[in-house]
């Protein structure tokens, strides 16, 4: 003995419309994604101190360079996140100490894994992003 | 309401004349809009819809989206928001995630085009491939920091939604949500201790009933082939003699099959059900019979332990040592370990002791296994307590971040309509949130404990007490290191390797 829905068939209002719904989705995302950076920007000599790092104040250092010349008079502000979704980000800025060498301070506020983004608007407006892990922050 | 009864059933006590009313139960069914609306046929597609939607964005998100869990809505919503919501719902009135699962609008959208034709083993129905399922869920979450990453959260969903099309693609009836489902188990173990229930409203009704259409469905007479107008109980609840909310999905198509509208959601006292263990329930057959029933119990407590102590400052302390005495650097042998300590040899020695001094102080007559089993339900309200204080403090911490995430969602793809995303946006202060988890402790302690009081008391009739006090002794031990988890500090860290 055979049951099926009276609603049933091959191409039910249903199933069309959760299809036509999957593609709008899936062709929205992929016709928005963001484009590389085309210039050569680079952060390098990232580190955080103390070592291993604890929660409460720490000093985030790196270099910018672009095309390997010590890049000057960059903007940059730090933020601070958790891996963990739900916890208040921490904001900081980083001042240049020296040609292409900055320094900045953020206040870890719990143990756990951090991840230090570095907002760099460069002289002449245009904005890069770079990221830092902070594995193993340890409570106070 | 009577414990361990059903909202309208009067039990024997009841029937006593000296009890001369009995206040009918609160019916959900009945508050006018929610009852209309929830009686309406397509209530349940009404309410699953949304969530399909919101899991196809999260999906999208994850796979396509930024790398870092606070800035993406599959992180955000799934282990924050989902999870407590979730629990406060189940809290507050029962298993209504089930009913608006988006999983099902698929599986009904794919039954469309292709028909199950086998009934799911029979040596498998039971809760043990579920149980497994459930363990490994848990266990995959602390490996891979599910947490912490927005693609293997996409593909845990994408994952789901899989499983879902290929189980009941192939099997007959709800077999993913009756056998298979982790997260369904979940919410029908914590719906236990729910205060709302789909019950029948007057039985009497349902003694005259010969159509029982509740869990045969309604079918158009007449035709060739019998179509289903109206689907009965897909997990085999008969409503008459269903009791209490396991496996209850609340998908209400009893509610819509009955033709004499005598099923609604009633209330009753939460827990009830668990002091009613050696009932026979339409479905389930007698919960107190059922090990893999007790084992689920049993994950759900010990589990939300666990789970909260993978997210402590302890934990790395322990992982380094056991990495130590074993001599590995990998993480899975370490965390096979702590899942084996948590949720094997903890509650086999809790449970053993206490059933053994069960039999020896309380002089019970049951042998040592089924009064282990008997006692795991009552177990429940205080694993569902620290399930809600975890949860809730995600949640109620970090109840805002949906706002900056999807502000920042919208942003990438060029809608600024909402604005800039305002990151400082969180939620409830931790100070405030505390308190709060400790109530939730205490709240499931209590239960626990009452319980557990009924239990020992149809145990031992003579010493009630004897029975009831190492019963008790667990629920105590399991509440204070629950308490202890609460205030250590929290690290939710995910490289214990990389910084040993």
């Amino acid at each position: 003995m055979k049951f099926h829905f009276r609603r049933g068939g091959r191409y039910c209002p249903l199933t069309r419309g959760l299809l036509i719904l999957i593609v709008l989705f899936a062709g929205l995302t992929v016709g928005c994604t963001k484009s590389a950076l085309t210039r050569s920007i680079v952060v390098s000599d990232k580190e955080v101190t103390p070592q291993p790092a604890h929660a409460g104040p720490v000093t985030v250092n790196f270099k910018l360079a672009d095309d390997a010349k010590p890049l000057t008079g960059a903007h940059i502000t730090l933020e601070g996140d958790m891996t963990h979704a739900g916890m208040a980000p921490v904001f900081g800025d980083a001042r240049e100490v020296s040609p292409g060498e900055y320094q900045g301070q953020v206040t870890l506020s719990m143990g756990g894994d951090w991840v230090v983004l570095m907002h760099i608007t460069l002289p002449d407006g245009k904005k890069v992003e770079e990221q830092m892990d902070v594995p193993g922050v340890q409570s106070k | 309401m009577y414990p361990g009864c059903k909202a309208n059933k009067l039990p024997q006590e009841l029937a006593n004349p000296e009890v001369d009313f009995v206040e009918a139960p609160f019916d959900l069914m009945r508050v006018p809009g929610v009852g209309k609306f929830l009686g309406w046929r397509h209530s349940r597609t009404f309410l699953q819809v949304p969530l399909l939607l919101v899991s196809i964005l999260m999906v999208l998100h994850g796979l396509f989206g930024p790398s870092l869990a606070p800035k993406n809505l599959a992180t955000t919503l799934t282990w924050l928001h989902f999870r407590g919501v979730l629990a406060l719902t189940i809290l507050c009135a029962g298993n209504f995630f089930c009913l608006s699962c988006p999983f099902m609008l698929v599986r009904n959208a794919a039954r469309k085009l292709f028909r199950p034709r086998w009934n799911w083993p029979q040596k498998l129905r039971n809760k043990w491939v579920s149980v497994a399922l459930f363990v490994l869920v848990l266990f995959l979450y602390e490996l891979f920091d599910l947490w912490s990453s927005p693609m293997w959260t996409a593909w845990l969903i994408l994952a789901y939604f899989g499983s879902v099309l290929i189980i009941d693609g192939l099997f007959k009836h709800a077999t993913f949500c009756k056998f298979v489902c982790p997260l369904g188990q979940f919410n029908f173990t914590a719906s236990l201790v729910s205060p709302l229930e789909v019950a029948v409203r007057d039985p009497e009704v349902c003694t005259h009933c010969h159509t029982k259409d509740c869990i045969r469905g309604r079918r158009q007479e007449g035709t060739p082939e019998l179509v289903i107008l109206q689907r009965g109980c897909e997990l085999a609840l008969f409503q008459p003699r269903k009791i209490g909310n396991m496996d209850c999905t609340f998908c209400l198509d009893c509610v819509h099959a009955c033709p004499h509208d005598n099923v609604g959601i009633l209330s009753r006292m939460p827990a009830s059900e668990l002091m009613a263990v050696e009932d026979h329930r339409s479905g389930i057959g007698h919960l107190s019979r059922r090990k893999d029933m007790a084992a689920l119990m049993l994950v759900f407590a010990f589990g939300a332990l666990l789970n909260a102590f993978g997210m402590v400052s302890p934990v790395y302390v322990v992982e380094k040592w056991l990495a130590h005495v074993l001599h590995v650097t990998m993480e899975a042998p370490v965390l096979g370990t702590i899942f084996a300590f948590f949720l094997l040899v903890e509650p086999i020695v809790l449970l053993g002791v206490a059933a053994w001094l069960t039999q020896r102080l309380g002089g019970s007559q049951r042998k040592l296994v089924p009064l282990a089993v008997r006692y795991s339900y009552a177990l429940v309200p205080l694993g569902f307590g620290m399930w809600l204080a975890h949860y809730g403090f995600h949640f109620f911490t970090g109840m805002f971040t949906i706002i900056p995430v999807t502000q920042s969602a919208a942003a990438s793809l060029g809608w600024t309509f909402l604005g800039a995303p305002r990151w400082l946006w969180t939620g409830i202060p931790v100070r405030f949130v505390q308190p709060i988890e400790l109530g939730f402790i205490i709240l499931g302690f209590f239960g626990s404990l009452l319980v557990t009081h009924r239990l020992s008391e149809d145990d031992c009739e003579q010493h009630p007490m004897r029975a009831f006090i190492p019963w008790a002794i667990v629920c105590l031990l399991i509440c204070l290191a629950a308490v202890w988890l609460m205030f250590q500090p929290m690290e939710m860290r995910a490289t214990f390797m990389m910084s040993s």
